[in-house]
């Protein structure tokens, strides 16, 4: 998943549309606010983690298991230290439909004694002179005399006076088909494309690609996409493809969306609760909001205090349930509180998209695969979201784990009045791995070859390229992944299998399915924070967010390599604390450098670029946990180490060590024939000498980390950062000076992707000839994770993974039609997610040995879903006498009419 | 019909007057008792995440309630158990800390339903003992239907079955 947000955070001071400057603050909550006694049980190792690298549970298990205030929807005013005590309830009035005029509504449904307070609608808020909030192209409300933009556009919201007048007045509301007016029904409008749209052409003949013809790409590619095709046409080549159709599908986390919100106009000053994927984000847009000069209402600081979601999936990044929060709590007297229920969070909550798309491969006789075209069309509903870059990574990741030398891949989004699509957990590889998994498929059994052999005959290796032309810089162990699933006994005695179950009346079958998704985006930055107490407890700070991916638990374990223990304590969501490190990634040219290129041949920073970092970090995505975030809270644990811990060692050994020759032990820092250092010891003399006890650092990644030379008082090392920054008040950090800054290169802007994950699966399937019903009989993940975290957490990703695909192919649908979520009245009675009848009985995950040489992990919390889908769909087939799907879900008709 | 309605939360006494009978338990416990361990999720019954542990007036035993189906007037005289009531982080009850060891949930939020359907089944448990191999289905009789979007339910029934299995082997 992946955001736009390309955020100056300068200071982290906003200016307004209007010239007016807000500031922005952020906290986060932290496990010891969610578990107090923490800190007192055990001062030097938590009880979480007593091990370093090792977790016992979750970092924030604790808390959960308690059923402790963590989540958006437990907070009340009254529970936030300087709030009033009251709140106000908001509830929308919405559009339940998309193609008739809305004429009027008509609130004296209500008694008196429930009316509302306060009635905003596109009215009120034209009166007031208020802005789209940043990112938004349409309204926030249907005005009335027009259709809505997309199902659930709010038409007016009311705010009550308080929970119970809400309550009863829900009640009268919702469903009512009286509040309402519409008019006449209008011709469904013509498709836009949203902007971007991706074209990603390969041709090796020619030597064409996206990475390596950068000046005149736009120009030539379709060029070469035809003639790329007309080889396809004039070939003797076996040709495979078909047309698919996957379904809009929410994302269900468990917690609807729910926040709390209060403007104060005493000082301007809107103060927000929520539990959101993209803190920084939403808060930078909802500024955007109150950015008219002549607005009604004057903006003067905008604070969020993120809590943990409940459950996200990629539904929580960049959600519009913030901004409608942010701007009807000026309109409100006090706190506001909003909680969307099922019903509405289906009705308007994000989707995976609606997709359609087509692909053809074409093999010569040996299984080579010498051209594949794929296009695909995602129906991004009434606003525009992530829906381009989900699109995108839809193409790139067409030719998925193969080196095809003839590759044409195009996608967009389209904007329509429908439900709203964005970024979901896979962001757009479902999609293309369901595509060239089912092709090849079919195309090794028309081919008589083995579909492990015919994947074989096709594997990226560190030779090749991925369809940018992106070179490969891993060992993606594809062919490890593949030896691993072809001699499980499931493959090897599937034939055997098939006639039990046919005794039983059963069909069965056996599907496999390879996948190759990309972890992190196109170019990511990072903040990671390391705090040592003064009772010698470690804390983490970062701007991360653990939506339920146990990005806290890996976060709270990355200080041990180099300190020697866990984390007490994490702080997520928490960007105020690198934000005071005033970065930017406005490089201001200089004298007769102009370009940071020439950066790599080796100068110290000017005074002018000192606080230059090429990227800045966005949205919180499940998949930038493990290697992204996990390397900067990590680095900062070295620099702690180096600026802090051996000074202080040095100290108390009188002797200089050397960093390659300490280790940690049982909780001790040793060094041959010197004595035992204790933690406590350590700290003790630390805070003794005042040296440094925070480390904030930042770092770039574009294919490779941005690297620099730091000068540490008694070190000098070359760190893969772009910025350190060390003290002993987190609002008073002095950067470390770096020197000698080494950028990825240039061209590496281009990759597009350029770290994956690879995993396979083999699914066995049976289905009942007389009951069309399908069940998962077994599953085998194989996984490649670089080096594992946490196990437990890689094993309850793929779990969950399995399950999310089980419902993606069978159950969930949302339709895009009136009959469907956009009405308002879909609840989980209408929309199946996978209970536990439906997940298979046997399930087992083998997760490769690291590569030799890789120290870091890989971001697997997406690619553990992606071969299940398209490995399913190959099991069904096995077991329908070689039936093919290609339109999700698969119902029971689609069932009988294989079977038939 | 009296104008209070009285029952107990976590054996605390609760009453309620008898005009807000219609509202729903877990609207109650978060708006009204500061308990907000509960979950609301889908509001219909079907998601389970709200639900809590009751015992009924002239039960001993007890049973599942969901709290987003429940109104006030239907529990009088009940005792209602929230996932407030079962351990501290001094002394976790069993089925927490094989949760916590087990890493059953993600993100959390339908843990406190896992956990009290599981408590309920224990309870059944103690004053019913069972055998080992009914052991799977009375799990899936009690938490079978709870719903769960991040984790595949997997390490949900490892933790409860290792607990109930404990049980089972000490009766």
């Amino acid at each position: 998943m992946e955001s736009d947000l390309n955020i100056n955070r300068r200071n982290f001071i906003k200016t307004l549309a209007c010239g007016t400057v807000v500031t922005l603050s952020f906290k986060g909550l932290s496990v010891n606010i969610l578990s107090a006694s923490e800190n007192s049980r055990d001062s030097t190792h938590p009880a979480w983690a007593p091990i370093p690298g090792k977790a016992n549970w979750r970092i924030d298990g604790m808390a959960k298991v308690l059923g402790k205030k963590i989540f958006a929807r437990d907070y009340r005013a009254r529970d936030i230290d300087g709030w009033p005590n009251t709140e106000r309830y908001l509830y929308p009035i919405r559009a339940d439909r998309n193609n008739q005029v809305i004429t009027s509504y008509d609130l004296s449904v209500l008694p008196p004694e429930l009316s509302p307070m306060v009635v905003i609608d596109s009215e009120v808020i034209a009166r007031d002179n208020i802005d789209l909030a940043g990112g938004m192209i349409k309204p926030f409300f249907v005005k009335l005399g027009n259709t809505a933009d997309y199902f659930g556009q709010p038409i007016a919201m009311l705010i009550f006076e308080n929970f119970d007048v809400y309550r009863k007045a829900k009640i009268i509301l919702q469903f009512n088909q009286q509040v309402i007016e519409y008019g006449k029904v209008v011709k469904r409008p013509d498709p836009k494309m949203y902007s971007p749209s991706s074209a990603y052409i390969r041709d090796d003949e020619s030597g064409f690609d996206y990475v390596n013809n950068n000046d005149d790409y736009d120009n030539l590619y379709p060029v070469i996409a035809d003639n790329i095709e007309k080889a396809i046409d004039e070939s003797d080549w076996n040709l495979f493809e078909r047309e698919f159709k996957s379904q809009t599908t929410d994302p269900v986390f468990m917690e609807p969306e729910s926040g709390l919100a209060w403007f104060n106009k005493d000082d301007g000053e809107l103060r927000l609760v929520l539990g959101t994927q993209s803190p920084a984000g939403d808060m930078w847009k909802i500024a955007d909001i109150f950015g008219h000069e002549n607005c009604s209402f004057k903006l003067s600081h905008v604070d969020l205090m993120a809590c943990y979601p409940g459950g996200g999936f990629g539904g929580r990044d960049d959600s519009y349930f913030p901004k409608y929060l942010g701007l009807c709590a000026a309109y409100a007297d006090g706190p506001l509180r909003w909680v969307h229920d099922r019903y509405e969070q289906f009705q308007v909550g994000l989707k995976r998209h609606e997709t359609n798309f087509k692909e053809q491969i074409a093999l010569d006789n040996d299984g080579i695969i010498k051209a594949l075209k794929s296009e695909f069309i995602m129906n991004g509903g009434g606003r525009r979201n992530l829906s381009p870059y989900v699109a995108q990574l839809s193409a790139i990741s067409s030719s998925n784990s193969y080196d095809i030398s003839k590759a044409i891949s195009y996608a967009k989004a389209v904007d329509t009045p429908d439900l709203i699509g964005g970024s979901q957990r896979g962001f757009g590889g479902p999609q293309a791995f369901m595509a060239i998994e089912t092709l090849l498929d079919e195309a090794a059994i028309d081919l008589k070859i083995d579909p492990f052999e015919i994947r074989r005959r096709n594997l990226l290796d560190k030779n090749s390229k991925t369809i940018t032309g992106a070179p490969v810089h891993q060992e993606l162990q594809l062919t490890s992944i593949l030896d691993e699933l072809e001699k499980q006994p499931l493959w090897q005695n599937r034939l055997a299998k098939q006639k039990i179950f046919e005794e039983d009346g059963l069909n069965y079958g056996v599907g496999l399915a390879l996948t190759n998704r990309a972890y992190g985006t196109e170019g990511d930055g990072m903040y990671g924070g390391v705090e040592i107490k003064k009772n010698g407890q470690i804390v983490v700070h970062t701007p991360y967010i653990d939506m339920g991916n146990g990005a806290a638990t890996a976060l709270g374990l990355a200080p041990a390599k180099y300190l020697g223990r866990n984390a007490s304590d994490i702080n997520m969501g928490e960007v105020a604390f690198f934000d005071q490190l005033d970065l930017t990634t406005s490089y201001r040219e200089i004298s007769n450098i102009v370009t940071r290129a020439l950066t790599k041949f080796g100068w110290a920073d000017d005074d002018e670029n000192s606080k230059y970092v090429s990227h800045d970090s966005g949205s919180s995505s499940a998949c930038l946990a493990a290697f992204h975030q996990f390397h900067v809270v990590e680095q900062a644990g070295l620099a702690l180490l180096l600026q802090t811990i051996l000074p202080a060692a040095a100290k108390i050994w009188q002797t200089q060590p050397d960093y390659n020759e300490i280790v940690w032990r049982d909780g001790k820092l040793t060094l041959k024939d010197y004595e035992d250092l204790s933690w406590s010891v350590i700290v003790k003399t630390i805070f003794e000498e005042r040296l440094p006890n925070i480390a904030s650092v930042h770092a770039s990644f574009v294919s490779e980390f941005t690297r620099a030379d730091y000068k540490f008082t008694d070190y000098e090392v070359n760190l893969p950062l772009d910025y350190v920054a060390m003290g002993n008040r987190k609002t008073d950090l002095t950067p470390i000076l770096r020197s000698n800054i080494t950028y990825p290169p240039r061209k590496a802007d281009r990759y597009k992707r350029s770290r994956f994950a690879p995993c396979g699966a083999l699914i066995a399937v049976s289905v009942n000839p007389k009951t069309r019903q399908v069940q998962i009989e077994h599953c085998i993940s194989v996984l490649s994770a670089g080096k594992q975290l946490c196990p437990e957490i890689v094993k309850g990703q793929s779990e969950g993974g399995v399950a999310m695909s089980i419902g993606y192919v069978f159950f969930e649908d949302c339709l895009n039609t009136n009959d469907g979520p956009g009405n308002g009245t879909w609840n989980l009675d209408q929309y199946r997610i996978p209970g536990l009848s439906d997940i298979p009985k046997k399930q087992n995950l083998i997760v490769l040995e690291a590569p030799e040489g890789e120290e870091s992990a890989r971001g697997i919390a997406e690619a553990v879903l992606c071969p299940i889908a398209p490995a399913i769909l190959n099991a069904l087939s096995a077991a329908t006498s070689g039936h093919r799907f290609s339109k999700l879900p698969i119902t029971e008709d689609d069932i009988k009419e294989a079977l038939s | 019909m009296t104008d209070v309605i009285e029952f107990k939360i976590n054996d605390q006494v609760v009453k309620v007057e008898a005009s807000d009978g219609d509202m729903t338990l877990i609207d109650y416990l978060h708006e009204h008792q500061n308990l907000t361990g509960t979950k609301f999720s889908c509001g219909i019954g079907v998601c389970r995440s709200c639900t809590v542990a009751t015992r009924a007036p002239d039960s001993n035993s007890l049973g599942t309630t969901l709290s987003c189906l429940t109104r006030l007037f239907e529990l009088s005289g009940f005792n209602v158990y929230t996932v407030e009531s079962l351990g501290t982080e001094q002394k976790l009850a069993a089925l927490q800390k094989a949760f916590l060891e087990h890493f059953s949930f993600q993100c959390g939020y339908c843990a406190p339903g896992f956990l009290m359907a599981a408590e309920a089944m224990l309870d059944q448990i103690r004053k019913k003992p069972i055998t080992k191999e009914q052991l799977d289905n009375l799990i899936e009789g009690y938490v079978g239907s709870n719903l769960c979007r991040c984790t595949g339910y997997v390490s949900y029934i490892e933790a409860i079955r290792e607990v109930a299995s404990e049980m089972i082997k000490n009766k």
